[in-house]
């Protein structure tokens, strides 16, 4: 686990895995989890909204989910680029 | 058993709107469910063995755990819990084959349900372009549930469905209990390994990825054009409302007035004819004249929607409009109220967040509808010296400008204050498929628009008719025996009322006649100018001569800080009567519309009042 990081982290063209969705809230977990966002899932982040970066846009699961950097605060991934 | 309903679900841009038009023709209706403000889309159809289905078209979702009152009803409808809703005897659950992951995990917890389930996998199509090869055999073994192909804007695979679903029907033993459980986290990796396992058993080419989307997307979401294009489509959706509509509402007022004269000449004099031609007619005629805006507007809204675009425009807005605490799906809601308050309210049902959902109600009528056009038009008319400003714009469309963007910040200070006081929260979550793009289907867009065009002239007409039947007794009674129409406005219950309220009024400049024109102006603005034309007793025969003579009138009768008083005033003022019976109803509080109405009315009264006391010191 030496690269978990949060998902709200990351930029465009970064490729991760998911590793940990925080479900203490489960209702907000559980949208995020039908969505796409399940642990072992590859993701890659797409875009950003011209202002302030966020929302963010991420491939996941075939389909591509955009969502507030705060909702990507429960999401932990680990980055592929530095492995 | 010859007649079935059958429920569609399926999560958003899966085309299940497609699949329904496809299914019913021409044959729908947009209706309300008793009690709730979520309206619902039936459809009939009849099979080649003469069975009768009904067909109810559920709001979009991507599971069954509800989140906004639209989820709701889709989970009620499904389990029987709705009593007003016919019960349905099959789901069939549309997917969009070239993004199954998500629709595959809502069909397996619809599975659970007990009923007969049929997945339509639609966009096959699509799907094969992309390189996309299912195995549907090994797909209906695995999910234990019959797959039907379908590609919903050709109309293929329609029949093939149809058929199943009646040996479904055939099959199912009935009154089986019904059982549901709120899925857990921990339900839900379930399913998605599941889903897992059986996208290894039933695919055997993957599909390419959107090349056409992404490629679009670079330019659509770049950091400097996204805001650019944005710009650009909103002027020309704007341009096209206030522009290309206009031929065609002169064609409804020259309609309307020729009705009215040919009903005048069939009745001849007395009030039995007043009421029909000065109240009723006029009445209905004022609403139904915006009607080339509203379909110009949808038809935008709607082949954005179709496209794929409006979801990446509520991306782009979401951090500007969060800086007021709204959410970026009230962007559209919004966009709506541009042409009306009235489809923008019910729009603002997509917002699954209540709070972020009433903060959007509450600011619709804020944005400049077009029934304000026609006083800001007479006012400015009367009042703003056509001269050139730095020698290229005119003075009166620099006045007309202001008016229109002085709405939106005001709208988003409010939406701010209340979204730190009564609707304070957590601030909501923003989650969003941005679906592929496609080309738009006529066809699609058509229905869409025929059914939101009915929505509008049976609300908007209804509570038309009945106000101005009931302003033109009030401003038509007492009769008194004078032959001016001066005189008989002012002793009317109207005129009466307008005199009462004047005192109240008169720091902000106006004087009796606009308080009388003000009562009418609540059912309707525009109906205002038809009401001053009234109180000024201005013989017209035609509008622009009403328009003319009248701000001829009103530029002898009222000083300039009246003028801009009343423009001020119109800027927020709580309008009209048809706009608030649809927050009752959307919102289901009478308190909330109570609150709104004064909220807005104190706005508009201080506004005003400012305005008015300033210009008369500088000018």
């Amino acid at each position: 686990m030496s690269h978990e990081r949060k998902l709200s982290t990351l930029r465009p063209g970064t490729k991760a895995i998911i590793t940990r969705v925080d479900t203490s809230d489960s209702g907000q977990a559980n949208r995020l989890l039908e969505m796409g966002f399940i642990e072992g899932s590859p993701i890659e982040v797409a875009h950003e909204c011209p202002w302030g970066k966020d929302p963010f846009a991420v491939h996941v699961r075939g389909g591509l989910i955009a969502l507030r950097r705060s909702d990507a605060e429960l999401i932990f991934i680990e980055d592929q680029n530095h492995e | 058993m010859s007649s079935a309903t059958i429920a569609l679900a399926g999560s958003p841009n899966c085309g299940k709107t497609a699949l329904f038009n496809a299914l019913t023709g021409g044959h729908q209706k947009v209706a309300n469910y008793p009690g709730v403000t979520v309206e619902h889309k039936e459809g009939f159809v009849t099979t080649a063995s003469g069975m009768k289905v009904s067909i109810l078209d559920l709001p979009g979702t991507y599971s069954l755990t509800p989140r906004s009152a639209d989820e709701q009803v889709t989970l009620d409808v499904l389990l029987h819990r709705q009593t007003s809703a016919p019960k349905p005897d099959v789901i069939v659950c549309v997917a969009d084959a070239t993004n199954l992951e998500r629709s595959l995990n809502l069909v397996l917890e619809l599975r659970a349900i007990g009923k007969p389930v049929v997945f339509a996998l639609n966009m096959m199509d699509l799907a094969k372009k992309r390189g996309l090869e299912l195995d549907l055999v090994a797909l209906e073994k695995e999910i234990l549930i019959p797959v039907i192909p379908t590609v919903a804007v050709r109309k293929e695979g329609i029949p093939e469905l149809l058929a199943q679903v009646e040996k479904s029907i055939a099959a199912h033993a009935p009154d089986k209990p019904l059982t549901y459980r709120e899925a857990s986290p921990a339900d839900i990796r379930a399913r998605y390994q599941e889903v897992d396992r059986i996208l290894r058993k039933v695919t055997r080419a993957s599909k390419s990825p959107a090349t056409m989307t992404q490629k679009i997307d670079r330019i659509a979401l770049h950091p400097v054009f996204a805001p650019l294009i944005l710009v650009l489509m909103l002027a020309i959706v704007f341009q096209a409302v206030f522009s290309w509509a206009e031929p065609f509402m002169g064609l409804i007022e020259t309609g309307t007035e020729l009705l009215g004269a040919a009903v005048s000449t069939l009745l001849g004099p007395g009030w039995v004819r007043d009421l029909i031609v000065d109240g009723m007619i006029a009445g209905v005629g004022s609403v139904v004249v915006f009607l080339p805006q509203i379909i110009f507007l949808f038809f935008f809204i709607l082949l954005l929607e179709d496209t794929g675009y409006m979801a990446r425009a509520a991306f782009i807005m979401d951090r500007i409009m969060r800086t007021s605490g709204l959410h970026g799906r009230a962007f559209i809601p919004l966009l709506s109220s541009y042409a009306c308050a009235i489809p923008g309210i019910m729009a603002a049902r997509t917002i699954d967040n209540p709070r972020d959902r009433l903060a959007t109600i509450f600011i619709a009528p804020l944005m400049t509808c077009s029934a304000r056009l026609p006083v800001y038009s007479l006012l400015i008319a009367a009042f703003i010296p056509n001269t050139h400003v730095w020698g290229f714009f005119r003075l009166q469309g620099l006045v007309m400008l202001g008016l229109y963007t002085l709405s939106i910040p005001s709208a988003l200070l409010i939406a701010f204050v209340l979204k730190k006081t009564a609707l304070k929260g957590p601030d909501a979550s923003f989650l969003l498929e941005l679906p592929t793009y496609k080309m738009p289907n006529w066809r699609n867009l058509f229905f869409g628009l025929r059914s939101r065009v009915k929505v509008f002239l049976a609300r908007a007409g209804k509570l038309i008719l009945f106000a101005s039947v009931l302003i033109w007794i009030l401003s038509s009674f007492p009769k008194v025996d004078s032959d001016s129409a001066v005189s008989q406005v002012r002793q009317s219950y109207a005129g009466q009322i307008g005199s009462a309220i004047q005192p109240v009024l008169a720091p902000l400049g106006f004087d009796w006649r606009i308080a009388t024109g003000l009562i009418p102006g609540f059912a309707a603005r525009e109906v205002m100018v038809g009401a001053l034309g009234t109180v000024f007793a201005v013989e017209a025969n035609s509008e622009e001569e009403l328009e003319q003579s009248l701000s001829t009138r009103l530029s002898s009768a009222w000083t300039l800080p009246t003028a801009l008083s009343l423009l001020i005033w119109y800027v927020f003022s709580p309008q009209c009567l048809a706009t608030f019976a649809v927050v009752r109803r959307e919102t289901a509080s009478w308190k909330w519309t109570a609150i709104m109405f004064m909220t807005l009315l104190l706005m508009a009264y201080l506004a005003a009042l400012v305005t008015y006391q300033i210009s008369s010191v500088l000018l």
